[in-house]
C-alpha cells in the first residue's frame, strides 16, 4: 500500500459516509488481509481474528454517519482492531500464556548456521524468530512500520505513542536484527 | 516496487542515526521483507464473513431507507450488533451442514490436541507477574516477569531446557546432564542451585549466570572459547565481544538474586537496564527521553517492591528528572 492508496481509502471512507455499500466492499476488499494478520499476531487464533475483524467491520457500518477520521481510516481501522483483540486478550485470562511459543529455540538455530549457506526461506524464518524476541511493543511497532506499510505517525495513533517514540522503537528493533543476524557468522 | 514510499518511512526512523550504521540498518530492512506470520485462514472463511456483512449493510440500508421514506428522522441507532450477529450464524449451520461441522470439529480438536502434546512445552511469567515451574524430573524453575523457558514435555537422553529472559534453578541431582541454553550460552550441570539471566534484546544483550551451590560448566554458544567451570559465589557474563568474570561477593550476589523475594534491587546498574527491569516487573511502558543518561550508574532498593510509580518518583528525584503518565506506563524527561 503506498500514498496513493492512503488517499484512495480515505475517498472510499468518505463515499461510506453516505452508506456507500461498494465503498464498503471495497474498504473489506483492500484491508481484511493485513487487518488479519495484525489481529492473528495479537489474538494468537484464526478464529478470534475472524471474530473481531467481523466485530470491526460491523461497528464500521453501524457507525458510518458519524464516521470522524483523525489520521486516516487505516489508522481507524487498525485502532479498533487492537482495542478489541486486546479487550479479548484480557478477559481471557492467563491460558494463554501457556501456548506462547516466545522462543523457538533461537540458540540452535544459531549454531547450526555457521557454516551453512543461507536460504532465503531460512532467513525468513531466522528473522521471524528475531522479531518474537523484542519486548511486544517493541514488536508491534516494528510490523505495523514493516509489514503494514503504516506511517510512523499512524502507528503512534494506534498505539498511543509519540512519534518520536516509535522512530526509536523502530530502530531499536532493527539494531537488534542486526545483532542477530552478526551472529549467524555471514558476511 | 513501491520504494520511495518504503523509504520514506525507513528514513523518517533513520533520521538520527549515524550514517554508517544507517546502511548496515536498511540492509536489515531489507532482509526482514516478508518474515511476517501469516495465519492459516482459507478464503472461503473470508467470503463467508463477507457474506455476513453484507447481508447485514444491506438490510440495515434499506431499514433506513425505509425510515426517510416515512418521515421519519433516520435513526442512526441500529440493533446492537451482538443481537444482530447471532441469528446470521445460527441460520448457517442446519441439519447436515451441522453435523458435518460437528465431526470436521471433532477431528480437529483431535488433531489439534495429538500436536500441542507433542510440543514442547512452553512457560512463561507474564509481565508483572513471576512464576515458578516444576519439572518432571523434580528440579523447580522460578521465573522472573516476562521470562519464558522451552522444555519437550518428556526428556530423553539430556534434560534440555531454553531460556529467553530471568530465571533460578533448582536442579535435582541425577546422572543425566541439565543443560540450560540461552541466546549465546549453554550452561550444563549435574545436581546445583543457579541463576541464569539471559535478555537478547536489552541494552546489553548477555547472559549472566550466578551460581549459588554445587558447579556448572558454562559454554558460550557463538564464540570458540573454552567452557568455564564455575564454583558456588561466582557470578560470570557472556557478552558477544567474550565472556567477563563479574566481581561479585556475598552482598552482590543477594542483590542479583533479589528478584526472587519480589525485591527490586539495583546496585550500580546502568539506568537503561534498570528500566527494562521496571518495564518486565510491573508490566508497563516506560520511556527514557534523556539518552545521555542511559548509561548512569544508579542503585536503589525496595524490599518488599513497592508501586512503578513510586519507584520512578525517587528514580527521578534523583536524577533531578521528571516523569508523566503515557499510554500504558511513563516517560522520563529533563525540565
Amino acid at each position: 500500500m503506498d500514498i496513493d492508496e492512503h488517499v484512495q481509502l480515505d475517498k472510499l471512507a468518505e463515499r461510506l459516509k453516505h452508506s456507500d455499500q461498494d465503498a464498503y466492499a471495497e474498504i473489506f476488499q483492500c484491508m481484511h488481509e493485513p487487518l488479519l494478520r495484525y489481529v492473528y499476531r495479537i489474538a494468537k487464533d484464526e478464529a478470534l481474528a475472524l471474530d473481531v475483524l467481523q466485530d470491526v467491520f460491523m461497528k464500521l457500518w453501524e457507525k458510518r454517519l458519524e464516521l470522524e477520521i483523525q489520521v486516516s481510516l487505516k489508522a481507524l481501522l487498525y485502532t479498533m482492531v487492537r482495542n478489541r483483540a486486546l479487550n479479548i486478550n484480557r478477559k481471557r485470562s492467563r491460558m494463554m500464556y501457556d501456548t506462547e511459543l516466545v522462543t523457538e529455540n533461537s540458540t540452535e538455530v544459531t549454531e547450526s548456521l555457521v557454516e551453512n549457506e543461507l536460504h532465503t526461506g531460512q532467513l525468513k524464518a531466522y528473522f521471524k524468530t528475531w522479531v518474537k524476541e523484542l519486548p511486544p511493543r517493541r514488536a508491534e511497532a516494528f510490523i505495523l512500520s514493516r509489514y503494514h506499510a503504516m506511517s510512523n505517525r499512524e502507528i503512534g495513533e494506534v498505539m498511543g505513542l509519540s512519534k518520536r517514540t516509535v522512530d526509536t522503537h523502530i530502530v531499536h528493533a532493527l539494531r537488534h536484527l542486526k545483532r542477530r543476524y552478526d551472529q549467524l557468522g555471514v558476511t | 516496487m513501491k520504494k520511495p514510499d518504503t523509504d520514506k518511512r525507513l528514513e523518517d526512523a533513520l533520521s538520527d542515526v549515524d550514517p554508517e550504521e544507517k546502511e548496515a540498518l536498511r540492509t536489515m530492512w531489507r532482509l526482514s521483507a516478508d518474515a511476517d506470520e501469516v495465519p492459516n485462514i482459507r478464503s472461503e472463511q473470508v467470503n463467508a464473513l463477507w457474506q455476513n456483512l453484507a447481508n447485514v449493510a444491506s438490510n440495515q440500508n434499506i431499514a433506513s431507507n425505509q425510515d426517510i421514506a416515512g418521515n421519519q428522522p433516520a435513526p442512526p441507532t441500529q440493533p446492537s450488533f451482538n443481537q444482530d450477529r447471532q441469528p446470521i450464524r445460527r441460520a448457517k449451520r442446519t441439519g447436515i451442514s451441522r453435523i458435518w461441522a460437528g465431526s470436521a470439529l471433532g477431528v480437529m480438536l483431535l488433531v489439534v490436541g495429538i500436536a500441542l502434546w507433542l510440543r514442547p512445552v512452553v512457560k512463561t511469567a507474564p509481565y508483572g507477574e513471576q512464576a515458578s515451574v516444576h519439572l518432571p524430573d523434580g528440579s523447580t524453575i522460578e521465573l522472573n516477569s516476562g521470562s519464558t523457558i522451552t522444555y519437550p514435555r518428556f526428556f530423553s537422553g539430556t534434560r534440555s531446557i531454553s531460556l529467553h529472559g530471568e530465571a533460578y534453578f533448582d536442579v535435582t541431582e541425577s546422572d543425566v546432564p541439565f543443560i540450560v541454553e540461552t541466546f549465546n550460552a549453554n550452561v550444563q550441570v549435574l545436581g546445583t542451585t543457579f541463576n541464569v539471566k539471559a535478555w537478547p534484546s536489552g541494552w546489553q544483550p548477555e547472559s549472566v549466570v550466578t551460581l549459588t551451590s554445587g558447579s556448572v560448566r558454562l559454554s558460550p554458544s557463538t564464540l570458540s572459547e573454552e567452557p568455564l567451570v564455575m564454583t558456588p559465589g561466582q557470578t560470570i557474563a557472556v557478552r558477544q565481544e567474550g565472556t567477563e568474570m563479574i566481581e561479585s561477593d556475598a552482598e552482590k550476589n543477594e542483590h542479583l538474586l533479589a528478584w526472587r523475594k519480589g525485591e527490586l534491587v539495583f546496585k550500580d546498574q546502568k539506568l537503561i537496564s534498570v528500566l527494562e527491569e521496571i518495564e518486565r516487573r510491573y508490566g508497563i511502558n516506560v520511556e527514557l527521553r534523556v539518552n545521555q543518561l542511559a548509561e548512569k550508574g544508579v542503585t536503589l532498593a525496595y524490599r518488599p517492591a513497592t508501586s512503578a510509580e513510586n519507584v520512578l518518583e525517587n528514580l527521578c528525584h534523583a536524577l533531578n528528572l521528571q516523569y508523566r503518565p503515557i499510554s500504558n506506563g511513563y516517560e522520563l524527561f529533563e525540565e
